[in-house]
């Protein structure tokens, strides 16, 4: 085994902790990205859903500047992005390189892409539901949380691993500012150096990573759909 | 009995580009305790403004709205006031809707969606599951309450929705055309439903439908609603039995059997031929008179023949009203004495044909 490795592969395992390193700052940059963009995202998404001319409280002025944000950093390549940001990164987290200075660019890149797919999911909550709800006396609150955020569940996880799997592509670029990861690895060991083996195994660890992620979403999408994941029963013969 | 609803000089215009729409125009309306009040109209006549205008779904220009004794808005010097948005959350809770398409929570169990109004109301676990019991045998559906409104028939998920307006209560329901998209026999045994949960509970019900079959089966009175505006209102019984306006007609008589009569009079039918002289013409008859055998009284006392086209006896709110579409044929001046005492006998005559020489 070892040595059938040694033929494949040579250089990654001359070159194996740092493979480990950059596999890790991959990770790292994924996940801590990731979570916040998941939050920020959610928030600006709801917040669009909520002001827009037909939402439940609709706002001219805050949905505009949202939207005119969004389109802005949408359009700017991801790549120049990056350097676009690094007074904004360094004057924020200290340091514009390294893992810790890419998380502010990928955020930046991640949040306006998935505020917009977080509106799109929560568009499809048909008003009728929203209407039934206020008639039954629920305040923005419980319009938001009981009825937007319940029924889109299914469509927020779907839009959840399509937004983790562009993050995915984001990182390896984020490579650019020297912060490591799968990317800038392939590059620096494998491309400059004609090291191919190299650049094979990070493009496999970063499928695998891919077929993960979309095995879970759709695992998870299709089990909320009619929440057989966290099924709660009422039935007496079973309460008792 | 009292009111429970009060709506004065309600208008709410609607401003498109392509011009401003009145959907509700100076719409005065006194609905009591304890009744079941139709609202009928074409499509965007505004009674489903007008609905939700009663729980503030939607928002009027002006005009005052009183529910169970609370103003939701009221004039003050021309201009309108709206009931705080807290009080009004209160006020909603006791106000029940259902709506055409349901509207139930798709990722919430029947037990859930029927348990949504109950939570952060200040009840307990406990509670909130007993009430639930409660509604679930009160539709009829107990055997449901796992199932997801996926699993459910069109019937069986506006008895969920049924179940979720009462859970608090309400003193009114809204029926915003729940049975517009039911079959024939779950549109019947909702009907039902509404009906018996009126008796049960003194409930007060506002629905509206473009069917004036659900107002016939239903309703002790009845709104007509054109263009934004009431053009009639009544108790079921009189307006069935003495329409005033051509759009009431038209409703009546697309609840009515006989309404076979005017495709038959198109195609120009064998069956109405009328000779010389014969008239083809509907006579209404009250429950005043419904039980009289004035047709064969006047056969003999004037000498004429009916030929009985077709003919109905309804039964509305326990009183029967009888519609007939005949042939009469006889000498002029025995028809025309007919005629004169049928009037005398109040039944009325609308002559539809004179005959023609064939």
């Amino acid at each position: 085994m070892a040595e059938l490795l040694e033929k494949l592969i040579p250089n990654v395992l001359d070159y194996q902790e740092k493979f480990f390193d950059a596999c890790i700052a991959t990770l790292q940059m994924f996940a801590i990205s990731g979570v916040i963009s998941f939050f920020l995202g959610l928030i600006v998404g709801v917040i669009l859903t909520v002001t827009k001319k037909d939402g439940i409280k609709p706002n001219r002025v805050i949905f505009s500047i949202i939207d005119i944000f969004i389109n802005v950093f949408r359009s700017i390549p991801f790549i120049i992005l990056l350097i676009f940001l690094i007074p904004f990164t360094r004057a924020i987290v200290g340091t514009a390189i390294g893992v810790t200075g890419a998380i502010v660019p990928l955020v930046f890149g991640t949040v306006p892409f998935f505020a917009r797919q977080v509106e799109t999911a929560l568009a499809n909550v048909a008003p009728g539901k929203i209407e039934a709800a206020r008639s039954m006396g629920s305040n923005t609150f419980g319009l938001i949380f009981r009825i937007y955020l319940h029924e889109a569940v299914p469509e927020l996880v779907r839009v959840t691993t399509i937004t983790a799997i562009s993050l995915v592509g984001l990182t390896a670029m984020a490579g650019a500012v020297g912060a490591g990861g799968l990317g800038s690895f392939a590059i620096s060991y494998g491309q400059n150096q004609f090291h191919q083996d190299i650049v094979n195994v990070c493009v496999i660890v970063l499928l695998i990573f891919v077929c993960i992620l979309q095995g879970i979403g759709s695992f998870l999408a299709k089990k909320t759909t009619n929440r057989s994941l966290f099924k709660k029963s009422h039935s007496k013969n079973e309460k008792k | 009995m009292n009111s429970m609803i009060e709506i004065q000089h309600l208008n709410k215009t609607y401003h498109s580009k392509s011009g401003d729409v009145d959907a509700v125009h100076d719409v005065n309306l006194t609905i009591r305790e304890g009744d079941i009040y139709g609202i009928i109209g074409y499509s965007g006549a505004g009674k489903s403004s007008l609905i939700r205008c009663i729980n503030l779904l939607e928002l009027p220009d002006s005009g005052s709205i009183t529910v169970g004794g609370e103003k939701l808005t009221w004039m003050e010097n021309d201009t309108m006031k709206v009931i705080k948005n807290k009080d009004l959350n209160r006020v909603r809770r006791g106000i029940g809707m259902i709506f055409q398409h349901f509207n139930l929570l798709d990722r919430s169990t029947v037990f859930e969606n029927i348990a949504y109004p109950l939570k952060h109301i200040g009840m307990n676990k406990e509670q909130i599951y007993d009430r639930v019991i409660e509604l679930l045998e009160l539709v009829d559906l107990s055997d449901k309450i796992d199932a997801y409104p996926s699993q459910l028939s069109g019937g069986q998920k506006q008895r969920v929705a049924i179940a979720r307006a009462l859970a608090n209560n309400p003193k009114v329901l809204l029926s915003d055309e729940a049975t517009s998209a039911l079959d024939p026999d779950a549109t019947e045994s909702i009907l039902g439903l509404l009906k018996s949960l009126n008796k049960k509970l003194g409930i007060t019900i506002v629905l509206i439908t473009h069917e004036m079959a659900v107002i016939k089966a239903v309703c002790h009175k009845v709104a007509v609603m054109e263009h934004g505006e009431v053009v009639e209102e009544g108790k079921v019984y009189d307006i069935f039995a003495n329409p005033q306006k051509d759009i009431t007609k038209k409703f009546i008589i697309s609840a009515s059997p006989l309404k076979k009569i005017h495709s038959l009079v198109r195609k120009d039918s064998p069956f109405i031929q009328t000779k010389d002289g014969g008239l083809l013409v509907k006579l209404i008859f009250e429950h005043t008179v419904v039980g009289d055998a004035i047709i064969s009284d006047i056969s003999r006392r004037f000498n004429v023949d009916f030929n009985i086209v077709l003919a109905n006896v309804e039964i509305l709110k326990g009183e029967q009203l009888g519609s007939m579409i005949t042939v009469l044929t006889g000498k002029e001046n025995d028809i025309a004495s007919a005629m004169s005492y049928l009037k005398e006998k109040n039944v009325r005559t609308e002559v539809i044909e004179h005959g023609r020489a064939s």
